[in-house]
């Protein structure tokens, strides 16, 4: 079952007069329980894309559905509900609030829909085994590492049981170790919690942890490569088609251009 | 080339700059219509009441402070505006533009805006000014029709005044890139809503706030009874101590209020979850939690001036309020004199021809009076022992229905009215504040009058209106006895004396000529009674006498003249409210834009803190009532904080004048309070704006 269904989606941008087409006709599907990465150089539009199916912007053609339904047509009320119950976000540079601590930074999303207090705290108790910062609730989070950051941002994304989690650049402001371990614990939740995942990179390390790759190059799906034997195998795979992107790698699989 | 810079700059920055420009407009217009009022000349025309008023020099005071608000309005407006724009001098020295010129370019632009200013400013406060100004003639209780004149003289004082003021401004602003590094000007402008755990000394302080405040209450509101008592032991230096102590309890009080206790109590919801769990509740606790610890000295301030402005404004409308009363008490009827004056003034009434609406009589006695009431100032109650005047209960019950409108009062034998010239917030129990009535259970004070045949009285009702007007009795009796028509024909008295009233139609008051005559005589020194007394063998003889033989006999005024102290007394106090409501208007203009901008310039660097709110799900409706939720908070303590000070700093004043009624108080500050709702909502609506917009308005055509 199709729980994100991108059809024919086009994006314009810009001024009457310089009209940037960030994408153009893109359709594709992520499966219930899949691990998605998109990849694509510099305004490729892996943003626009991840935008668009977060709801959080409107394509100019086609639409997105999600758990069949039209989300790209839905009212600001209704997206907002929907997005706090069908959607977890992770950001690149994590997006927590200062005032909270990290018990109450990963309990928001369930005090904004009124959740009982015991069904609070038996779901955080939940989440922070999973992501192993039990020991740092009653932090803020100025008080933690940046990798211990992103996994509390990711316990936030997680909390409310999402069909789809989205991740920006996830690894974007962390060092090799601390990525290393967000992305080991995404893996986790990806297996034990049967979580559908989607992430945007442009590093092919944090790609290699996914199960499908998306590129995406101007604006349109360029290829997709799935893996099926082992990280490293998948790695070199990636690090080949980002080469064939930038012209002259071994997949040339498109002849740009002349 | 750097013109065309800084005029470009100008328009492009229009939006930005509106609200800068509209609080100088704000400012500008306010200080002109003071300056106007002060220069005008139809002030210097007003006779009268312009001679008794000493206008020029208040009003000179008054600018002042105005003024100094003016300036220290102004460079906090300006010093929001120009952090703002800290990264655009980056970026210019950045590209390779010198110091100087980019210093220039500020100059100005600093002086372009100060035009517009100027010239907005110039002719709002022209219309304004004319408003104000038949305002202020409404409040004297003059009627003149007000031409439209437009003041030079304030035109040109404003001009110096506000165009030094910008050039200042201006050159302030562009020394700024000679202070600061180019590193930090680029910087992008950090901002952390962090917020730290209570330590014992927050603890402390939310301890301490309540109890200072509710300490300083309890202080204030028994201040009759305990200023007294300190008095006896201290002596009289102690009472501004007692003063200083109250205020000093309330300004600590108000400020560990900000700095802790909001801490502790909001620390305290966090610990409750079923509440604290629910909704944006935990938000809104949170982001309280830290504007509160962020913003601890700014609403201090606020508050203390929000305190200041009420209660200045309060008590200008309460002394109003007493004086007016006070006058009616002095001066219950149009024309009073005494027997002395019988024939100058009947004389001033045939000359004129007038015939009175009404004109009566009383009689009295002066007699020698004994008796004591307990208060709260002395600790064995005040002794009344002295001359008396004894009038019979059917003339006191005319006078009084006649004057104040009063219900007739019915005496036993025994009985007696006693009025006093003493505040009734002082005197103690067994008698009822306000109305005087003793209680039910007590048989009344005894009533000793010194003569050998009279019966044993007592007092059952203590008053404060005086028959006929407190004014013609002597100064020092000021105590009247009223007894059953038959107790009084018992009574003899050596001396007795009458006292005449007259009411006067509108159109005889209106006659100058008249009037002028009669004021004539009531301010006569010569005109006076004097009371002699003379000992002899334990009784006094009491004569009436129209010369002194000694400065310290007792005397009075023997012709009261009810209009015009009414007038002069109404100019007076009008233009004191009138004072006292501008300053208050600007208090209140500054103080509410004080938290507007700085809300403001916060408002900008909580945005990402909203973007992620919305990502995860908040929609617009429900961000936009937290805003306002938070943002009344924040306006709403200090206004309540404020208004309680006020409160009890009013009725503390109010013991001192004998509770005169507090209505017109409690409107103006009403009317306070209105506005600064006015500044909330507004605030409210641009925080709104800045943070709240729809996630997707960027990148649509």
């Amino acid at each position: 079952m199709a729980v994100v269904s991108v059809q024919q989606v086009s994006k314009i941008y810009g001024h009457r007069l310089s009209l940037v087409n960030a994408l153009n006709n893109i359709s594709f599907e992520i499966k219930s329980g899949e691990f998605v990465g998109i990849m694509g150089p510099s305004g490729a539009g892996k943003t626009t894309l991840l935008n668009m199916i977060a709801t959080i912007d409107q394509p100019t053609h086609g639409r997105v559905l999600i758990k069949n339904q039209v989300v790209s047509r839905m009212r600001e009320a209704r997206l907002a509900n929907f997005r706090r119950h069908e959607l977890g976000f992770i950001f690149q540079d994590f997006n927590l609030l200062d005032s909270l601590t990290v018990r109450e930074n990963i309990l928001l999303p369930l005090a904004l829909d009124k959740f009982s207090v015991a069904m609070i705290e038996q779901r955080l108790a939940q989440v922070s085994r999973v992501l192993g910062i039990g020991n740092l609730l009653a932090r803020y989070p100025d008080e933690i590492s940046i990798g211990q950051r992103q996994r509390v941002a990711c316990g936030r994304a997680m909390i409310t049981k999402p069909t789809l989690l989205l991740a920006d650049e996830p690894t974007g402001s962390l060092d090799s170790k601390s990525a290393t371990e967000l992305l080991q614990y995404l893996t986790v939740i990806n297996r034990q919690e049967k979580a559908t995942i989607l992430l945007v990179t442009h590093d092919a390390f944090t790609a290699s942890y996914c199960r499908r790759i998306l590129f995406i190059r101007d604006g349109q799906l360029f290829s997709e490569i799935i893996r099926n034997g082992n990280r490293q195998q998948f790695f070199n795979q990636i690090i080949d088609m980002q080469a064939t992107i930038g012209g002259g790698g071994r997949y040339n699989a498109i002849t740009p251009g002349h | 080339m750097l013109l065309h810079l800084a005029i470009k700059n100008v328009l492009n920055r229009a939006r930005d700059y509106a609200a800068y420009v509209m609080a100088c407009v704000v400012a500008m217009v306010v200080y002109f219509c003071f300056i106007s009022i002060e220069t005008a000349p139809i002030f210097k025309h007003i006779g009268m009441a312009g001679e008794s008023l000493a206008l020029g020099r208040i009003l000179q005071m008054t600018g002042i402070v105005i003024l100094l608000f003016v300036v220290f309005f102004l460079v906090y407006a300006n010093l929001f505006f120009i952090k703002k724009r800290r990264r655009e001098i980056g970026i210019l020295s950045i590209i390779g533009i010198p110091k100087y010129q980019i210093s220039l370019l500020f100059l100005v632009e600093s002086l372009m805006v100060g035009l517009i200013v100027l010239m907005v400013g110039l002719f709002l406060g022209i219309l304004f000014s004319k408003l104000f100004a038949m305002l202020l003639l409404r409040m004297m209780g003059i009627a003149i029709a007000m031409p439209f004149l437009i003041s030079g003289q304030a035109v040109e004082q404003t001009i110096v005044m506000f165009g030094g003021l910008f050039l200042l401004m201006g050159i302030l602003n562009s020394t700024m890139i000679y202070r600061y590094q180019l590193v930090i000007l680029l910087q992008k402008m950090t901002f952390s809503h962090k917020v730290r755990r209570p330590n014992w000394l927050t603890y402390l302080g939310g301890i301490l706030a309540p109890s200072l405040i509710i300490g300083g209450y309890y202080l204030a509101d028994h201040t009759l009874t305990y200023m007294p008592r300190l008095e006896r032991r201290f002596g009289f230096g102690v009472d501004l101590l007692y003063l200083l102590t109250i205020l000093l309890f309330e300004i600590i009080g108000t400020l560990a209020f900000f700095q802790a206790y909001t801490q502790i109590w909001l620390q305290f919801e966090r610990r409750w979850k079923h509440l604290y769990y629910r909704g944006t509740h935990l938000l809104s606790v949170t982001n309280l939690s830290f504007r509160f610890k962020e913003n601890a000295k700014m609403l201090w301030m606020i508050t203390i001036l929000c305190a200041v402005t009420i209660t200045a404004i309060g008590s200008a409308a309460m002394i109003y309020t007493y004086s007016q009363d006070a006058l009616q008490q002095n001066t219950p009827i149009d024309l009073i004199y005494s027997q002395s004056q019988k024939p100058a003034v009947n004389d001033i009434l045939t000359r004129y021809r007038v015939r009175p609406v009404s004109q009566v009589d009383t009689a009295y006695k002066l007699v020698t009076a004994r008796f004591k009431v307990n208060s709260t100032v002395a600790k064995n109650g005040i002794r009344m022992d002295g001359a008396a005047a004894v009038m019979p209960l059917t003339q006191y019950n005319r006078a009084m229905a006649q004057q104040f409108e009063q219900p007739a009062v019915k005496l036993k034998n025994n009985a007696a009215i006693t009025i006093i010239n003493l505040p009734h917030t002082m005197l103690e129990a067994p008698y009822k504040k306000g109305t005087g009535v003793l209680r039910r259970q007590s048989v009344g004070i005894p009533l000793q009058i010194k003569q050998a045949d009279t019966p044993k009285l007592r007092i059952v009702h203590l008053r404060k209106q005086f028959p006929n007007g407190a004014g013609i009795f002597f100064d020092g009796v000021l105590n009247v006895i009223v007894v059953n028509n038959a107790v009084y024909r018992q009574i003899s008295a050596t001396v007795m004396d009458r006292i005449y009233t007259v009411q006067l139609t509108t159109a005889q008051q209106m006659q100058k000529a008249l009037m002028r005559e009669l004021l004539q005589l009531s301010r006569n020194p010569r005109q006076h009674d004097y009371l002699v007394m003379q000992k002899k063998s334990g009784t006094t003889r009491y004569t009436i006498k129209t010369t002194a033989k000694h400065l310290s006999e007792l005397s009075r005024s023997s012709v009261l003249l009810k209009q015009p102290n009414q007038a002069i007394a109404n100019a007076n106090f009008g233009f004191y409210l009138y004072v006292a409501l501008f300053i208050a208007l600007i208090f209140m203009l500054a103080t509410g834009s004080i938290i507007m901008l700085k809300q403001l310039s916060e408002a900008q660097e909580a945005t990402l803190q909203y973007r992620t709110l919305k990502k995860i799900g908040m929609s617009v409706n429900e961000i936009k009532r937290m805003i306002y939720f938070q943002i009344l908070m924040l306006f709403l303590l200090p206004i309540i904080l404020g208004s309680m000070h006020a409160f009890f700093a009013i009725r503390m004043l109010g013991l001192f004048l004998d509770n005169p009624g507090l209505q017109l108080a409690y409107l103006v500050c009403g009317l306070l309070i209105v506005i600064y709702f006015i500044f909330y909502l507004i605030t409210a609506n641009i925080y709104n704006r800045i943070v709240n917009a729809p996630l997707n308005s960027d990148g649509f055509y």
